[in-house]
């Protein structure tokens, strides 16, 4: 009786658990898209301070463990008198540390669109942004999209690390039903088969999804 | 209270050298594992029975997919629930080399598979046993490339020594916040600790930079 | 009295009149025998490794020039330096008169910035040996994006004048086909009209069929050839197609070691070549057809 009624709890922390992931796995995210596409952008810009800025922040967010980082925002920062709550530290310090790999793969993306398209652009005297926006960025995002989707598996794969702030997210859930029940096996063997179910039934297939959009003349085109 | 403070620097240094000897130790133990291993599991992909070589790319994508904290957690407690006890730092080892082979392992394979269908073929023609070509034509063709794919999981690796912590395992991390929880005081502990990683990061990079580059000349193939 | 004076003034006024329509059409006839494009002791290098030096050559309006001649001499970079696609490394190059690397300033001449560079560029359009279309556009959208974000067009003025210059080309039942469902004498066509929506002065065509089929380089040189009889366009253009050189063009170059080593009339460079290396060059190309 007792231990049913500790089940059903666990069960319903798990569901909880699972919630909490996909909501920090979703936010932190678009934070990672949003400042990864920006610092990217600034990583090939033509004044060069931007550009070292650029440089600065990819080396600092790849070269530094993310939970440095989550630590120094979690930390450090009350010390300054800024205190972050666990969801912003959570949101921002694994978008941010993210962002830093995701602007790797815009730069990369950006550079590795042929050279001819460029050549092109210059003879039909497109202005740069003109070019940027039009010519390499949509034929950057597609070549990127593959590597994105590995990059937001390791995200999701990184917010079990809000675990060592207090976040009850799945991860922790399941530690939690664990330690309550005594049933290891159990509960870690579920929420081990729950992040694969997210990664590849959810975030798998969703990055598949763009990449078909995003290949218009490219691929679907080639095949008809 | 000042915001950067040198007398604690010094105080969280003996902390920050035995965390760093546990970090690099459990680094160095976990890539050696995880190079080997993971050579074993894309060797065992390229099987030609197609049960065992799908096996093996499913269990691959199945660790890839899933977070190493869990896994630790997994390893660690659901032995005894059952009897067998293993130690903290032989499962965080052992759980780190086996995450990062998986890795190593899709690596190793885009090595396999850039390696010219021609080079099989010669084998064949000069009878080869398949163990010398593997050995003596393929994998010398296939690695030198992907050394710098590698090297990364190296890196990788090291940044996430801290996650041991959660099995008690007192690596750098954990030190300096043990550090700053015992003084107050975080700042100069993690800061540093977060130096350490950067500098060993792109020290590391220059590193495997120059051993890529020696190895492809050493078999000519740049 | 002030009849006279009126008449007086009224001659003056005339006078004045016809001074400014003999000056305006010596400005016409100057205009006109001025070459449009012209390349001033221009010289470029990469490094210590010289490609061309000391080039002059002038290419006069509706001139259509072929250069030949063996792979490194240079010829090729003829062609990108106009487009701006190189930097030279010494000398002018002007383009309808203006100049193109450089722009005046207090009376010098400065390297052009990149408005000067937009401004002139907007004479000269080129066609490439890869064709070089946006790959995630159709061949409509290839040949208006260019026109109504830098000519200002709009997308339907854009879209009938796309459609017209596909249709010139032979293309107008493929122009919502990507480039990847086109041959490559299509793409090759596009790439032309999207060129020409441009409307440039001066056309570069850069080894224009050195990447097709052999059947299909005939396609491609029949739109050229009726460029160069129904418009009136300056065109450059570097080939390996000897025949087409000795039929299309006024004037071939042939490049050798970074320098004109030989120039002339179409017959007289093939009939009848001067220099030795032409001769080698032209019994080798011929014996390997």
């Amino acid at each position: 009786m007792m231990n049913e009624l500790a089940l059903g709890f666990s069960v319903a922390a798990l569901a909880k658990g699972v919630i909490i992931t996909l909501v920090v796995t979703l936010a932190s995210s678009l934070v990672a898209i949003v400042l990864g596409l920006i610092v990217g952008l600034i990583r090939i810009s033509l004044l060069w301070p931007l550009r070292w800025f650029g440089v600065a922040y990819i080396e600092f967010f790849r070269g530094t463990s993310m939970l440095v980082q989550v630590y120094w925002w979690f930390f450090v920062l009350p010390i300054f008198g800024v205190a972050l709550s666990p969801w912003t530290v959570a949101i921002f310090g694994i978008g941010m540390n993210v962002s830093g790999y995701g602007a790797e793969l815009v730069r990369a993306a950006i550079q590795g669109v042929d050279r001819g398209q460029y050549e092109a652009s210059i003879a039909l005297n497109l202005p740069r942004l003109t070019a940027m926006r039009r010519i390499f960025l949509p034929q950057a995002i597609r070549a990127m999209l593959p590597a994105w989707g590995n990059l937001l598996i390791d995200l999701l794969k990184s917010t079990s690390l809000i675990f060592f702030i207090t976040i009850t997210e799945l991860t922790t859930a399941s530690k939690l039903a664990a330690d309550a029940t005594g049933n290891y096996l159990l509960f870690f063997a579920v929420a081990l088969f729950g992040y694969y179910v997210i990664a590849r039934a959810l975030i798998t297939p969703l990055v598949r999804w763009l990449e078909r959009r995003f290949s218009r003349g490219f691929v679907r085109e080639a095949q008809a | 209270m000042s915001l950067w403070d040198w007398s604690y620097v010094w105080q969280a240094f003996p902390y920050l050298y035995r965390g760093a000897i546990v970090t690099v130790e459990a680094t160095l133990l976990g890539f050696a594992i995880a190079l080997v291993l993971g050579l074993v599991f894309a060797l065992i992909r390229q099987s030609p029975n197609r049960y065992i070589s799908t096996a093996m790319a499913e269990i691959v994508e199945f660790i890839r997919s899933t977070p190493l904290l869990l896994q630790v957690f997994f390893v660690y407690f659901v032995g005894p629930q059952f009897g067998i006890v293993i130690p903290a730092w032989t499962v965080g080892i052992g759980v780190l080399g086996i995450h990062y082979a998986a890795y190593c392992s899709e690596c190793y394979r885009g090595g396999i598979e850039n390696v010219e269908g021609g080079q099989w073929e010669a084998c064949t023609a000069l009878n080869l046993s398949p163990a010398r070509s593997w050995r003596a034509i393929i994998l010398p063709q296939a690695i030198p490339p992907i050394v710098p794919g590698l090297g990364n999981y190296f890196i990788g690796m090291f940044k996430d020594t801290p996650i041991l912590a959660a099995i008690a395992i007192l690596e750098m991390l954990q030190q300096a916040k043990n550090f700053g929880s015992d003084n107050y005081r975080y700042v100069e502990a993690i800061t540093m600790a977060g130096l350490f990683y950067l500098v060993f990061s792109l020290a590391a990079s220059a590193i495997i930079q120059s051993v890529s580059f020696w190895l492809n000349r050493r078999y000519h193939l740049q | 009295m002030s009849e006279t004076i009126v008449g007086l003034e009224n001659l003056t006024k005339r006078c004045s009149v016809l001074e400014e329509l003999k000056l305006g059409i010596a400005r016409t006839e100057k205009v006109m025998s001025e070459p449009m494009v012209r390349f001033e002791n221009v010289a470029k290098r990469y490094g210590t490794l010289s490609v061309l030096d000391e080039l002059n050559l002038d290419i006069a309006r509706n001139e259509k020039v072929c250069i030949i001649g063996p792979s490194g001499s240079g010829k090729t970079t003829v062609l990108r330096m106009l487009m701006t696609l190189e930097r030279i490394n010494e000398g002018v190059i002007w383009v309808d008169g203006e100049p193109l690397t450089h722009m005046r300033k207090n009376g010098q001449m400065v390297p052009a910035n990149e408005r000067h560079l937009r401004r002139v560029r907007g004479k000269i359009g080129m066609v490439f040996q890869h064709f070089n279309l946006f790959p995630h556009m159709t061949a409509l959208q290839n040949c208006v994006e260019a026109p109504i974000s830098v000519l200002g067009l709009s997308r339907q003025e854009a879209e009938t004048r796309a459609a017209e210059l596909l249709d010139m080309v032979g293309l107008s039942d493929k122009k919502n086909h990507f480039p990847i469902q086109l041959s490559g004498g299509q793409k090759q066509r596009v790439a032309i009209a999207r060129a020409l929506a441009m409307r440039p002065k001066v056309m570069l065509f850069d080894e224009v069929t050195s990447a097709l089929d052999p059947e299909l380089v005939g396609e491609v040189l029949n739109v050229i050839r009726k460029l160069g009889t129904e418009h009136d366009l300056t065109m450059l253009m570097v080939t390996h197609q000897m025949a087409f050189a000795k039929e299309f063009s006024d004037r071939v170059c042939f490049f050798y070691g970074g320098k004109i080593a030989e120039q002339g009339p179409p017959d007289q460079l093939f009939g009848d070549p001067q220099h030795e290396r032409t001769r080698q060059f032209l019994s080798a190309v011929l014996e390997a057809r």
